[in-house]
């Protein structure tokens, strides 16, 4: 895996390097081919190149949600009028919803949805000509954590790029604060994320945790969470462990 | 009168082919898509991003692409005199629909159709070259936002002195001189330009010398741009000065 910054306008190279794979998959953030004989490609948003097992993308530093299919997202309802309810998950056009895309739902048995209501949905369907459609089962009809979450909590937005270091099974961020606070947290990919604590105290915490981890590189994130839980517990913080990467609050 | 000296200098003591020092940052505002602060010289712009959102205004919503809107406006500090109305004049609005041409042929708009951009450019201090400053901070807060484009667009301002010498990136006092001034905003590269306005009349055998010398003043600047988003992006995503190569 090689990674380098790349900026608009930038041509690279179509990444062939790896011969175990028979394609190459391009992935967002690249234009049409450049050349004639299609061997490069041009780079249409700033952020991180990504070269991988035959795959290439850039990772770029983003607030605005596109939808695409698959997509886990928070969106809050806004109109529960006729059968298709419409949710706000942050993106150019409001998403639609049918009601019986939830767990057990039948003409009969409508699901109790108020507008305000936070809902964890999957993507069914993402087009830019048409607005995404969302359900909140699987193909077997099952929820599997989708739906709607409890009224307690706390939502807060962030950058799209965020939210995919915290789902990324690498990061090792909700696991060390997991092992001091208990918490509750639904990560969706549209930059939302809505955590719920023991009490306010806990959930602003780790609302700042989160929120200030972006800028710090992953290696240096066990020192920052060490950092911020002797803030919460009231100890003193020593500066020497502090690294130009970590924010002083 | 004269903007360039007998010995070739400039009233602030510049080369004719030198630009002004760039300052900026990335991310000014939080509740904006992107946002962006750049001073040229004396020039402060605070540009913000909003979009691509759901377009309001139902009639103008294009079915293929997105619509591009822009905002230009003068804070009434800005100038020398107080000015009683920021925005809405008649320049204002010029500068606008400029900067609208000069986007839609940078943003790829054909990634959102019935959708809409909004690009709202702030002038805080005026030091001449005020499209130019508006169009690159424009520039840094669609990088700060993510925005696919086809490059980066950098635009500077030229004048022709009176022995047919361009002076590139004109400050607000050899603006006062009423000499010929061109602003060019090229993409990519030299090459491609997109955004081209004259001001005042000038001899079309200092026309070539001054639109060259302002391509080439354009590659400064969008160096100087480069390097910003790329210490930007790599401040964003929290990545480890020694982990990446910067292209």
């Amino acid at each position: 895996m090689r990674s380098e910054v790349v900026l608009p306008g930038d041509v690279v190279n179509l990444d062939k390097n790896d011969a175990s794979a028979t394609q190459v998959i391009v992935g967002c953030g690249f234009d049409h081919c450049f050349n004639e004989e299609g061997d490069q490609l041009l780079v249409v948003q700033p952020g991180l190149k990504i070269c991988a097992n035959g795959k290439q993308w850039i990772l770029t530093h983003s607030r605005r949600y596109i939808p695409c299919n698959g997509d886990r997202v928070l969106g809050v309802v806004t109109s529960t009028h006729g059968d298709a309810i419409k949710v706000d998950i942050g993106s150019a056009d409001q998403a639609f919803l049918n009601f019986l895309s939830f767990e057990g739902a039948t003409k009969s048995n409508r699901p109790n949805l108020k507008v305000g209501d936070l809902l964890f949905a999957s993507i069914k369907f993402a087009s830019k000509h048409l607005e995404p459609e969302l359900t909140c089962v699987d193909d077997d009809g099952r929820a599997r954590g989708l739906g709607v979450l409890p009224t307690s909590g706390f939502t807060f937005n962030t950058s799209l790029n965020l939210v995919r270091r915290l789902l990324s099974p690498t990061s090792k961020l909700l696991s060390l604060i997991g092992r001091d606070l208990k918490f509750e947290i639904t990560c969706g990919l549209n930059g939302r994320i809505w955590i719920n604590g023991q009490n306010t105290k806990e959930i602003i915490a780790i609302y700042h945790m989160i929120q200030e981890s972006e800028s710090v590189a992953e290696p240096d994130i066990p020192r920052f969470i060490e950092r911020k839980m002797r803030l919460l517990q009231g100890f003193p913080v020593e500066d020497t462990v502090v690294t130009p990467m970590n924010i002083d609050p | 009168m004269n903007i360039l000296s007998e010995h070739g200098f400039r009233q602030d003591g510049r080369r004719p082919n030198q630009i002004r020092n760039i300052n900026c940052k990335l991310g000014v505002y939080s509740q904006a898509d992107g946002s962006a602060y750049l001073e040229q010289g004396n020039t402060k712009v605070l540009c913000a991003v909003y979009g691509p959102h759901d377009s309001r205004q139902r009639s103008r919503i294009h079915e293929d692409r997105c619509i591009i809107n822009c905002q230009y406006s003068m804070a009434t500090f800005s100038t020398v005199e107080r000015r009683e109305r920021p925005r809405g004049d008649r320049r204002a609005v010029e500068f606008a629909r400029l900067m609208e041409k000069v986007f839609e042929s940078a943003i790829i708009t054909t990634m959102y159709p019935c959708s809409q951009i909004d690009i709202f450019c702030e002038l805080l201090q005026g030091d001449g070259s005020h499209l130019a400053t508006c169009v690159n901070a424009a520039t840094l807060a669609l990088a700060d936002a993510g925005v696919p484009v086809y490059g980066i667009v950098a635009a500077v301002s030229s004048a022709c002195s009176l022995g047919g010498v361009a002076c590139v990136d004109v400050s607000a006092r050899e603006e006062m001189a009423i000499v010929p001034r061109l602003t060019v905003a090229t993409l990519m590269n030299q090459d491609q330009i997109v955004l081209i306005e004259l001001e005042n009349r000038v001899h079309h055998q200092h026309l070539e010398v001054v639109m060259k010398s302002a391509c080439e003043a354009s590659e400064k600047v969008r160096s100087c741009l480069k390097t910003a988003i790329g210490s930007h992006i790599s401040s964003a995503l929290g990545l480890a000065s020694n982990d990446v190569n910067s292209a």
